[in-house]
């Protein structure tokens, strides 16, 4: 059809305003071509992307460019190909960092290449993964027992009830043989896992099994002897509840509560994230918001979403859930779906038990991927730089995030 | 570059080039780094990240040199290795923004490197720039000094010692000082003369 040179020319007559009725005929054909062209004509139109393209190809930006990239291959060429690794740039500075420290200073990277010395820190490491299990049960008498400091084996004793770790750090719950059959008062346990944990995995009286996650606690009764199975948790928790037909499974979080027969379902509800959601993959489940006394009841795929605001609508139930994403950690695994920079700076700073601190505003950054858990901090950080639209400092157990050069 | 003066003959070129001759290596790639790099940047949306794949795609080509024939063999090797490398950067991005989904997408969806949206726009703003060479003095110097450094009228009028109203006149809009550059539109021409 029309070639480069052509268009090239009809696009500058655009921007001067001079075409001729035939020559706006051809540059429409074109533009409607395809795609592209039609993302090109809309570039040029736009005052700001223009303004850039002209600063890109002014001749003096042209020549720095030019220049910059030259002396890097010319400087490299006669190295070994693998000596040079061109990505994660950054992360290789991080390395010289920590080397600089030992001077009392450092120089942090910055997105445009340019080594910048920053203030002194007094310590600069890296944030490791989560390696033991920190979690605490409390038991019906008030006193604690933390499950990094005792052995495998039998734990505690409760009633009839025999409390359990064994050497992957799960805990059970197993009712003596003797105590079969036997009535007893219903006394309850609380399981707190705090921040910068593993995630604990317990299995209760009645063989349900419950996962749970960083910053959580779960209160259950020792065995099951009433005419439900009533839970409560805050944070958050993965349920496989065992299935009982005469006895409903309840989980109860004040203003809601999810009551079940038997089947698998996630509970999301740290009290700072906007809402509680509650997402089921197997079975069926009933969701009751006792605020507005309203109730119903969710399929397979579904997620109930509650307001924590005081003045909160109803439960709103959508079937627009990855259900791989809320569940992933279960898994091992972060995973975002177009998740807010602020929702995953939570997630980070639960689980590698580390503060946040914003300069500049990253609001309009939305992000998706998912990453190992059980790496170091810089893996996930990295990862995240890597889209170019956010930066971090790690100071000690501090994150910085500031806003991206793109 | 444009005060580049070498010129060669195709098969000269070559010859040299194969040699690992570094003037011809040069010239080679001074002719295509400003394509490769705007396609780069068009995928990558990173400047970093672009000058990373430009200088990794002429390091390859470098290394490979005795093996090319012509400057289209040249070429060719050189859009399909930057393609190629765009796409393998963003297939390896752990984490996206929906507009690197978008662009892994698009690109993957593209069979042949696809440089048209790149030569186009580099035919229209080396047009641009060759305008902007026939402006006169003045002209010239806001418009070089407002899309080199992103001067502010106010600088730039300290810089060129105009008065700031001058130049805040002028508005550094691209649209218009193109259709300035026009001798059809000679009043906005005069209003732009109008200095101290």
């Amino acid at each position: 059809m029309t070639d480069k040179n052509t268009i090239g020319l009809l696009l500058y007559k655009h921007l001067q305003g001079t075409l001729t009725d035939e020559e706006a005929q051809l540059l429409e054909e074109w533009r409607r071509a395809s795609e592209d062209n039609a993302l090109l004509m809309e570039e040029i139109d736009n005052e700001e992307m223009l303004t850039k393209r002209l600063e890109q190809f002014h001749p003096d930006n042209k020549k720095a460019v030019r220049d910059k990239i030259l002396q890097r291959i010319l400087a490299a060429r006669h190295e070994h190909p693998a000596v040079r690794r061109l990505p994660s740039l950054r992360w290789v500075a991080a390395a010289s960092i920590v080397l600089a420290l030992v001077a009392g200073t450092y120089f942090w990277w910055q997105p445009d290449g340019k080594a910048r010395q920053a203030e002194t820190v007094s310590t600069l490491e890296d944030v490791e993964a989560p390696q033991f299990v920190r979690a605490v049960i409390t038991l019906a008498d008030g006193s604690t027992v933390s499950l990094d400091s005792v052995a495998n084996g039998s734990v505690a004793v409760q009633g009839n009830i025999n409390i359990v770790k064994d050497a992957d750090g799960k805990l059970s719950y197993q009712p003596s043989a003797s105590a079969k059959g036997k009535e007893q008062e219903e006394i309850y346990n609380t399981l707190h896992n705090p921040r910068g944990s593993k995630v604990i995995d317990i299995a209760l009286a009645d063989g349900s099994r419950v996962w749970l996650n960083v910053g959580s606690s779960l209160t259950y009764p020792v065995a099951f002897v009433g005419k439900e199975r009533k839970v409560s948790i805050t944070g958050e928790a993965y349920f496989e509840v065992a299935r009982n037909a005469t006895k409903p499974f309840i989980v109860d979080r004040g203003e809601m509560s999810v009551q079940v027969l038997g089947t698998h379902f996630n509970v999301n509800a740290y009290e700072d994230e906007a809402d509680i959601r509650v997402t089921l993959l197997e079975g069926s489940v009933k969701i009751s918001d006792t605020r507005n006394a309203a109730s119903g009841i969710i399929k397979p795929g579904e997620q109930a979403v509650f307001s924590q605001a005081k003045d909160g609508e109803q439960i709103r139930v959508t079937d627009d859930v990855n259900v791989e994403e809320v569940i992933a950690w279960t898994n091992g695994m972060f995973h975002f779906a177009g998740a807010s920079v602020a929702y995953i700076m939570r997630q980070i700073q639960r689980w590698y038990d580390v503060e946040v601190e914003y300069m500049g505003d990253v609001s309009s950054v939305n992000l998706s991927g998912i990453v190992s858990r059980k790496k170091n901090i810089t893996n996930l950080l990295g990862a995240l730089e890597a889209t170019g639209k956010i930066v971090f400092k790690l100071e000690g157990r501090k994150v910085i995030v500031l806003p991206g050069k793109y | 570059m444009s005060n580049n003066v070498l010129s060669y003959r195709e098969d000269e070129l070559i010859r040299r080039f194969r040699a690992g001759e570094e003037e011809a290596f040069t010239f080679v790639y001074d002719q295509f780094y400003f394509l490769i790099y705007q396609y780069c940047l068009r995928w990558l949306q990173s400047k970093q990240d672009a000058e990373d794949v430009v200088a990794d795609t002429f390091l390859k080509l470098h290394q490979r040199c005795e093996q090319f024939e012509s400057t289209e063999h040249v070429i060719g090797f050189l859009k399909t290795t930057s393609r190629n490398a765009c796409l393998n950067h963003l297939r390896h991005l752990r984490i996206k923004t929906d507009k690197q989904e978008t662009l892994l997408q698009r690109l993957s969806r593209q069979e042949a490197p696809d440089f048209e949206w790149t030569e186009v726009q580099e035919v229209l703003l080396n047009l641009v720039y060759a305008e902007v060479e026939k402006l006169p003095g003045k002209m010239k110097e806001i418009f070089l000094l407002s899309y080199r450094d992103g001067l502010k009228p106010a600088e730039i009028a300290k810089r060129l010692n105009l008065k700031v109203r001058t130049v805040s006149n002028q508005k550094t809009n691209a649209i218009h000082i193109l259709r300035a550059a026009m001798p059809e539109y000679p009043l906005f021409l005069a209003l732009l003369l109008l200095l101290d």
